[in-house]
């Protein structure tokens, strides 16, 4: 019997005793457990929860934040608010554990184990787009990147910098090459105190030291006004305390990062140097390159802390900004840019990015997402693309098309069994009447 | 030297004790009420507003809207001269309001215009009065604030200037405490007024000609009025420069006026343009210079270029007899004039036809008459539930009318949003309060549908009931946000395509998470009040129609969500951002996918079920309005403070409905322990017939 038909029973007495079922054995046990579709509302059931308290704690915490401690995290304590100064902390799994065993549960009991039958066609459907949705989430996650490109106009770029991510880069001359090598910032994110982590690297005359590592903060002249929790280097030292530098900005892409760095040469320590993240912001295209220069091993190095960085294989320029805007206001209408690609070894490829439409070009996408007045020529623009590279960009559409394409088959084929139900039974009432 | 211009900003300074000064002594007040013939003529007067071109009378409901809190103007006129038309209490409409303050700013001033509902607000503004009793809110005049209140003492709105510049150093408005936000906006909606004040502001202070070469140019005479000016503007621009060569004390007003059309040329405006462009010189030119229409200020720019045109000195003409002519037949006679040569410049750049369906369309208010048409609908059904005992004709016929009547107020919803696309010329949705028209007209017709198939007449109760809460709240949206709900789009939303695909679907998919929530509760509520209780058929078949009704509504908020998603890939670069309104459609997904594998595996039976689907039309609102709360992520266009506490206030009743119906579940549960013990019943004789209910032909 259907289940979505079956009345319970009122009379328990009236239940027919059932035979004993066979014993299971305990993979046939797993595996009923993954195909359960009870599996898949508890699942339900707990991603809704995740994402309910993920959305809410976005208030407090930003977006960033939460995307990696609710839906890319194994497993959280979420703060429950229960009134203005009471919050409980509430273990939940992360979204990765859910929307993994979510995939399994889809595999094995929503395609492997369903009946493959003509009715079940438009479900079935339904499940492979999302089946190809989640591939399509999963790949986004662990392979793809984005950064942004900011460019003057007539200039030319290839350097995507990333929006959050931090690296430390080792740059030093060779000729008139220069040459570098990153740590990413997640090796030195801990190193918020005065015990330092130390860097090596094979062939380096020198270890480094970091130390004091902020998440946003400021250099500022060291006063008698405040008390620095902070090394003092040529008397600056380097600010986070929200007391005296406002509200960290919830959205980590504007925060801006710091460390101290020490040089420790054949055993001994050198000069203190300080590093600060002020790097290529959108709105800050005309910052200057100044890493931390040091001297060691008879060669001159820089140490810069910035965002992380990545090379296109071709350059862009941009041609033209437009900006538009409705008519006595100041409200954007229209903004897009005229750039050119040039690759070496074709021929520059013209190309119109502007809201909505992105630029395609080999495995890279870049969108149109701001724009600024250049600070060095009054009456010029710059623009920024967000650049994505994701080889599962195009997966969500295609799968929604599969998804809608296989629900909107079953729920017609349910809804005339539904109106053939009702007419029956309204004829039969009919009749009886 | 002006007589008197705009003072305004010297009653602002701490220093300044001196009253408004009069304007146009001659025509203070309004001696009679507007005739018909001239408040219908300037219902439709074109203006270019907020970056589209759009009737007078829009332009004035929706300034009411923002500093009013109402579409009129109700107030009883004190002093000696008051109530020119007979009437202890005037109402005027947004057109007649606009009037007064363009031609009777005076007495427009001294209107209770600006509502305070928080008293904290109210007693920094005006320390010294007690504001102990107070009601709700309190309507101040536009003279009460620039008017200081002892002499010596700042004026309230210098005060409050203060203040705000102030509060705006210190943090972001949506992080201000409650008191903060309401100063804010006081000093946000006083500005708004302030604008439109100053639109035709220099048409109420005629010049004063001092100076012998200077009253030659106008023939001798002592005033001139601004139209006068303008069409000698580049002569007196030019004795300007020769009259700088002499003397400061023999120089007379020349100079002074000269320096004050440049001033006002330069000067960048957000009030409405009033003075129709020339049309492009190429079809289908958007350069500024063709799309902007010109205020005062540009005229003044145009005339010092020698620039101004004819038609454009024709309208400023008719203008200023509009504003400063002495008989009211003349001032009316003035409108038409102006409304004429207005329609036409607008008619010449095909940009009077929408203007003129957007008055009709909001003379005609469709969706207003569409709830005239569902309250008794709801009526006429109640009182077919009421008659089901009794008379079996007379329930059939009270059910036809119901019907009949919900389905005529949904022809006029949809007329409505029918005339808003092409007003627009934009999909149904561009804004949260098309979303209430849309999600209204959508439920109201599933559950006609539903109606049609299940013939129960629990969807026919529920399809106008939502209609008209539904109307109802976008109302209340509509005063709360006192914005222009035809409005310009930001660049982001400005695809047609995305418009009419994700937007459309993905609110097709709350309609029907609203619609099943009502149908449940209906479900959860016979049972808690033991209604129908033994028809299980009856009770079954609701259950069913909630069910079929969350089926519906999945395929539209998944395809919505995903093509949300595949939008934003194509605007920001990512699919997928855990934004709020990205999550708040999720939730929607996974609790109807919960509810139906839960029902296919034989977890949620009917009680379970209902009660879930209670709660997923809670998630609905989360993502429909709460999300729109928290001022977080990149929808922020759509960030609005309006109805927020309809969003608890609705959380609460929706919250009450489901414990009636987990209460009623438990007492029914017990109840049917004790049945055990005494299978025979004794309660057959209840209203319903069993297995009679889904069939009931009405």
């Amino acid at each position: 019997m259907n289940a979505a038909t079956a009345t319970p029973s009122a009379n328990p007495s009236t239940t027919r005793p059932t035979a004993p079922a066979p014993a299971r054995s305990p993979l046939r046990l797993v595996f009923d457990l993954l195909a359960s579709m009870k599996l898949t509302v508890v699942l339900m059931g707990l991603l809704a929860l995740l994402t309910l308290t993920g959305t809410l704690a976005q208030t407090v915490d930003g977006i960033y934040y939460v995307q990696k401690q609710y839906f890319e995290s194994w497993g959280l304590w979420a703060n429950v608010s229960l009134g203005d100064d009471l919050t409980v902390p509430v273990p939940l799994p992360g979204a990765v554990p859910v929307l993994g065993l979510l995939f399994v549960n889809l595999l094995v009991g929503g395609i492997a184990r369903m009946r493959w039958r003509q009715r079940n066609l438009g479900i079935l459907t339904a499940h492979f787009g999302i089946a190809l949705l989640l591939v399509a989430g999963y790949v986004k996650l662990s392979v793809s990147f984005s950064g942004h490109l900011s460019l003057p106009e007539g200039a030319i770029g290839s350097t995507i910098r990333s929006f959050q991510e931090w690296e430390l880069a080792l740059l030093w001359q060779e000729g008139d090459q220069v040459f570098e090598r990153t740590i990413p910032g997640a090796t030195i994110e801990n190193a918020t105190g005065p015990s330092p982590v130390r860097l090596t690297g094979e062939g380096l005359p020198f270890m480094v030291d970091v130390s004091y590592f902020q998440e946003h903060c400021t250099p500022a002249l060291k006063t008698a006004m405040f008390q620095s929790a902070t090394p003092v280097v040529d008397g600056v030292c380097l600010v986070g305390d929200p007391k005296l530098i406002g509200t960290w900005p919830k959205d980590r892409d504007n925060r801006l990062a710091g460390c101290y760095v020490q040089i420790v040469e054949n055993g001994a320590r050198g000069a203190m140097g300080m590093l600060w993240a002020p790097d290529l912001l959108p709105t800050n295209v005309a910052a200057p390159h100044r890493p931390w220069a040091f001297e060691a091993g008879g060669r001159k190095w820089g140490l810069e802390l910035r965002h992380k960085v990545w090379n296109l294989p071709y350059d862009l320029r941009l041609d033209k900004f437009r900006k538009s805007e409705h008519p006595g206001t100041t409200m954007a209408r229209d903004f897009s840019s005229f750039v050119t690609v040039l690759e070496p070894g074709s021929m520059p490829r013209e190309a119109h990015i502007y809201m909505n439409e992105p630029l395609r070009k080999d495995g890279f996408v870049f969108y149109q997402t701001s724009f600024g007045p250049d600070p060095k020529r009054p009456g010029k623009f710059y623009s920024t693309f967000e650049v994505a590279n994701n080889p599962s960009d195009k997966w969500p559409e295609w799968s929604c098309y599969v998804i809608g394409i296989g629900l909107l088959g079953h729920f017609i084929w349910k809804l005339s069994l539904f109106i053939a139900a009702e007419n029956r039974r309204r004829h039969e009432y009919e009749v009886r009447a | 030297m002006r007589l008197s211009w705009i003072p305004f900003l010297l009653l602002l300074s701490t220093a300044c004790s001196r009253p408004v000064p009069t304007v146009n002594a001659d025509a203070r007040q309004r001696p009679v009420a507007w005739s018909p013939a001239a408040i219908e003529a300037a219902r439709s007067i074109p203006l270019q507003h907020e970056g589209r071109v759009k009737p007078f009378d829009t332009l004035a409901a929706f300034t009411l809207y923002l500093v009013h809190g109402r579409r009129d103007m109700q107030f009883t006129f004190g002093g000696p001269d008051a109530n020119w038309d007979g009437k202890p209490k005037n109402v005027l409409t947004p057109t007649e309001w606009l009037l007064d303050v363009w031609c009777f700013p005076e007495q427009a001033n001294q209107y209770p215009l600006f509502r305070i509902e928080n008293a904290k607000a109210l007693d920094f503004l005006f320390p010294d009065e007690a504001h102990a009793q107070q009601q709700d809110f309190v309507y101040v005049s536009y003279r009460k604030l620039v008017e200081p209140v002892a002499p010596d003492r700042p004026t309230p709105i210098a005060r409050l200037m203060q203040q705000v510049r102030e509060l705006r150093a210190r943090q972001a408005v949506k992080d201000m405490e409650y008191d903060e936000q309401a100063l804010v906006h006081l000093h946000d909606q006083f500005f708004t007024y302030n604008t439109l004040v100053r639109t035709v502001e220099s048409l109420h202070m005629p010049y004063l000609l001092k100076g012998d070469r200077l009253q030659a140019l106008f023939g001798g005479k002592g005033r001139a009025t601004y139209a006068e000016v303008l069409g000698k503007a580049r002569d007196v621009a030019t004795l300007a420069g020769y009259l700088r060569s002499l003397p400061e004390a023999e120089r007379g007003t020349g100079v002074m006026i000269a320096d004050e059309l440049k001033m006002l040329g330069e000067e960048e405006d957000s009030g409405p343009a009033l003075f129709v462009p020339p049309p492009a010189a190429a079809p289908g030119d958007h350069t500024p210079d063709h799309e902007k229409w010109f205020q005062l200020g540009d005229l003044a720019r145009l005339a010092l270029a020698g620039q101004l045109q004819e038609k454009q000195q024709q309208q400023l003409a008719a203008l200023e007899e509009v504003a400063t002519a002495e008989s009211m037949p003349a001032r009316e006679r003035a409108i038409l004039a102006f409304r004429e040569l207005a329609v036409a410049a607008a008619g010449q750049r095909g940009e009077f036809e929408k203007v003129d369906l957007e008055a009709k369309y909001y003379a005609w208010s469709l969706h207003y008459h569409a709830l005239h048409w569902f309250l008794p609908g709801f009526l006429a059904v109640a009182l077919s539930w009421v008659l089901m005992p009794f008379n079996r004709r007379l329930t059939s016929l009270a059910g036809w009318v119901a019907f009949a009547f919900t389905t005529i107020g949904l022809g006029y919803l949809t007329a409505d949003l029918v005339l808003r696309c092409l007003i627009t010329e934009r999909p149904p949705i561009k804004n949260l309060y098309d979303t209430f028209l849309f999600i209204c007209a959508i439920g109201v017709a599933a559950a006609l549908v539903a109606e049609l198939i299940t013939r129960l007449r629990v969807a026919l109760a529920v399809a106008p009931f939502l209609g008209a809460v539904l109307i109802m709240l976008a109302r209340v949206f509509e005063v709360s946000d006192g914005s222009d709900t035809m409005r310009q789009l930001q660049a982001v939303l400005d695809s047609n395509y995305w418009l009419a695909t994700h937007v459309t679907t993905i609110n097709m998919g709350y309609a029907a998470g609203m619609l099943a929530m009502l149908i449940a509760d209906v479900w959860l509520l016979l049972r808690a009040f033991r209604v129908a209780e033994r028809n299980q058929a009856f009770l079954k078949t609701i259950v069913r129609m909630t069910y079929g009704v969350t089926c519906f509504g999945l395929l539209f908020t998944v395809v919505g969500t995903i093509l949300g998603g595949v939008w934003a890939n194509d605007s920001w670069g990512r699919f997928w951002g855990w934004d709020p309104k990205e999550n708040g459609a999720l939730l929607i997904c996974l609790a109807q996918v919960a509810l139906l594998h839960g029902r296919l595996c034989g977890w949620f039976r009917d009680f379970t079920f209902s009660l879930l689907a209670g709660v997923t039309g809670m998630l609905v609102a989360f993502s429909w309005f709460h999300v729109n709360l928290l001022n977080v992520g990149l929808h922020s266009y759509g960030f609005s403070t309006g109805l927020k506490s309809a969003v608890f206030t609705f959380y609460g009743i929706q919250t009450l409905l489901l414990v009636i119906g987990v209460l009623g579940h438990l007492a029914r549960s017990l109840s049917i322990v004790r049945r055990v013990d005494n299978p025979a019943g004794t309660d057959a004789g209840g209203a319903w017939r069993p297995g009679a209910a889904s069939a009931d032909p009405r």
